[in-house]
């Protein structure tokens, strides 16, 4: 595991080595890495390096003057500390990765839908007219769910139970956990394959409605990726190799995502708090809170 | 049918050379190399037998000439060593149907003469190699009754499939069970029907038919969200579970679709009684499908139709809940 750092804003842990944080892209770097610019590009130049790193062009060394000026005056103060007197904004993600045009959250609401509300997502067939309703309350923000069609996820960060009937995103799969139907218990058991005793099953949801796939689940770990596990989709390039982790207990499902590029989704079945650096999936449109 | 070059007469694929003039059948060379297919019983044959494995008859009608001379060098195989029984005495073989399982010979005029017949146990609770003797007209098999009975194994019924022995011929009737009985495919490939449920190893499994297609969607024009549909051919197999349960549901897409233990579209794991490529579905483009044997070591078992009959040649594989038995048929 390589050294962690947290991130000033969100606290996601994020590798030394990462210019900026994976969750809510805060750049990482202390300004004054950054304190010298190229004179022809207008690049930032890191440290001492003799030259720019985008043109090639000679960078004369920093003066301290120059190194001043690009510090900020006085003591610096954490991140989290500087966001706390700012409102939280509703960022909604372009499919490019992006930031778009940031929508200030307060305790009024925001609803995000496809035709109706204050922020409109009028290209994605997947998200209902009037789909989720996000507002600031007292430090946190609260996400709602307005009866849409296909729910309204929230990107995991930390180990989650699920009961029957939650849904899970990852990739370009939605899953759905049910429980493990029981044969009738009368009479001869007709023969077939061992059961080994499932407990669960993870049913794939199919676009446009129906199911698919279905995949039995044993009481432990099972694994959920592109490459291998239990829960296996070779074809889903957007599903990381190993991807989640699904802990099966008597009548609870852990989800614990493992790391993956695109993040594991849980679908909210109340209204939920967030907090800045969390993020929100409706149809294909993902939005970042932030502050 | 193929023609012979020289003469014109009718030949075909199991003949070394035309019966008629004695020229040389070049599409022999395959049938040598990829082994034949029986004309009387469809029963698919090692190269270079020269009488079926399974129902005896000779394989080729001329004698063997050069060309068959690189069949003959291939070794026989092993069944073609043992005592043959006698062939059976076959007034008019009927090619099967080509879409359908040859379900039964055409019943042999020999009245009164019932068939010395045993069942021999391939594996199950009994230990293998014991023998059954099938006596009377009527034999029932299950947990509880009758001369076959396999009392500790709780998948079957008391009563679950009947042996007739009739005019010459051994038939099994199911007793409509919940747990069925099972026939080995033999050289034939079976149509499989949404619900068609089919053994390979120990592992039983259900062709489901066609993904359905989606319902209408809402009225409000969102569209449901899920995993993409498969474009083409897309079927559902399912896997069932000891008691009627369903197990893992695999969504495949044609034309092929191979069943194994490794490396297969539907990989089932680790299982002693299953060959790495077991079996294959070949899903038509109208949405049928029919289930092949691809040379598995314990064959692939499909399911008769309830109440159904089934007349049983030698060396005809049946599986009775946990238990894989191997009819043996004498002549009368």
């Amino acid at each position: 595991m390589p050294p962690l750092s947290p991130c000033p804003r969100c606290g996601h842990p994020n590798e030394l080595a990462s210019a900026s944080c994976k969750i809510c892209e805060q750049p990482l770097r202390a300004p004054t890495a950054f304190a010298r610019r190229c004179g022809m590009c207008g690049a930032p130049v890191e440290g001492s390096q003799p030259f720019c790193g985008r043109c090639g062009q000679p960078v004369a060394p920093a003066s301290p003057r120059a190194l001043l000026k690009g510090m900020p005056r006085g003591a610096p103060e954490p991140a989290v500390a500087q966001g706390l007197d700012r409102p939280f904004r509703l960022v909604p993600m372009r499919h490019d990765g992006m930031a778009g045009a940031p929508h200030a959250l307060g305790p009024e609401g925001l609803v995000c839908g496809r035709t109706q509300g204050e922020v409109l997502v009028p290209d994605d067939a997947g998200v209902s007219p009037r789909h989720a309703l996000f507002s600031s309350r007292a430090e946190a923000v609260v996400v709602e769910d307005l009866g849409s069609l296909n729910g309204t996820f929230v990107r995991l960060r930390a180990p989650r139970a699920l009961a029957s009937g939650d849904e899970i995103r990852l990739g370009r799969q939605r899953l759905r956990i049910e429980p493990h139907p029981k044969p009738a218990a009368a009479g001869a058991r007709p023969w077939g394959s061992v059961d080994p005793g499932y407990r669960v099953r993870i049913v794939q949801i199919l676009e446009d409605g129906g199911t698919g796939e279905s995949f039995p689940l044993r009481a432990g770990e099972n694994a959920v990726g592109r490459e291998a596990g239990a829960v296996c989709f070779p074809l889903d390039r957007y599903v990381s190799a190993r991807h989640a982790r699904l802990d099966v207990s008597d009548t609870t499902v852990w989800v614990t995502d493992l790391g993956s590029s695109n993040g594991t989704f849980v679908r909210i079945t109340e209204p939920t708090t967030l907090g800045a650096g969390d993020q929100v999936f409706i149809g294909m449109q993902l939005l970042r809170i932030d502050r | 049918m193929l023609a012979c070059k020289t003469c014109g007469a009718a030949v075909d694929l199991t003949m070394s050379a035309c019966p008629s003039c004695g020229a040389g059948v070049p599409l022999a060379r395959i049938a040598a190399l990829i082994g034949i297919a029986c004309r009387i019983c469809d029963a698919y044959n090692d190269p270079g037998a020269e009488a079926c494995v399974a129902c005896g008859e000779p394989l080729g009608l001329a004698p063997p000439t050069g060309e068959a001379g690189m069949a003959a060098s291939a070794p026989p195989p092993p069944a073609a060593q043992g005592p043959k029984p006698p062939p059976i005495d076959e007034p008019a073989p009927q090619p099967p149907a080509a879409d359908e399982v040859p379900v039964l010979h055409p019943v042999r005029k020999a009245p009164g003469a019932a068939p010395a017949a045993r069942l021999m146990v391939e594996r199950g609770d009994a230990p293998a190699g014991t023998v059954f003797r099938l006596e009377g007209e009527i034999v029932p098999a299950g947990r509880a009754q009758g001369p076959i009975h396999f009392p500790r194994d709780t998948s079957l019924e008391p009563h679950h499939a009947t042996f007739l022995l009739r005019d010459g011929a051994v038939v099994l009737h199911d007793e409509q069970a919940p747990g069925g009985v099972y026939v080995r495919l033999r050289g034939t490939a079976a149509v499989l029907r949404p619900g068609s449920q089919f053994a390979v190893g120990d592992r039983l499994l259900r062709f489901a038919g066609p993904l359905p297609p989606p319902p209408p969607p809402p009225a409000d024009g969102t569209r449901s969200l899920g995993a993409p549909r498969p474009e083409g051919r897309a079927v559902l197999v399912e896997e069932c579970l000891e008691g009627g349960a369903t197990g893992r549901v695999y969504l495949r897409v044609g034309p092929s679709i191979t069943i194994g233990r490794a490396g297969c579209s539907i990989t089932l794991g680790e299982d002693p009684y299953l060959s790495q490529a077991h079996a294959e579905i070949l899903v038509e483009a109208d949405g049928s499908a029919k289930l092949h044997d691809l040379g598995s070591s314990n064959g692939t078992f499909v399911r008769l139709p309830p109440a159904s009959d089934r007349e049983l040649r030698d060396g005809d594989g049946l599986r009775l809940g946990r238990q894989v038995l191997r009819v043996e048929v004498a002549g009368p």
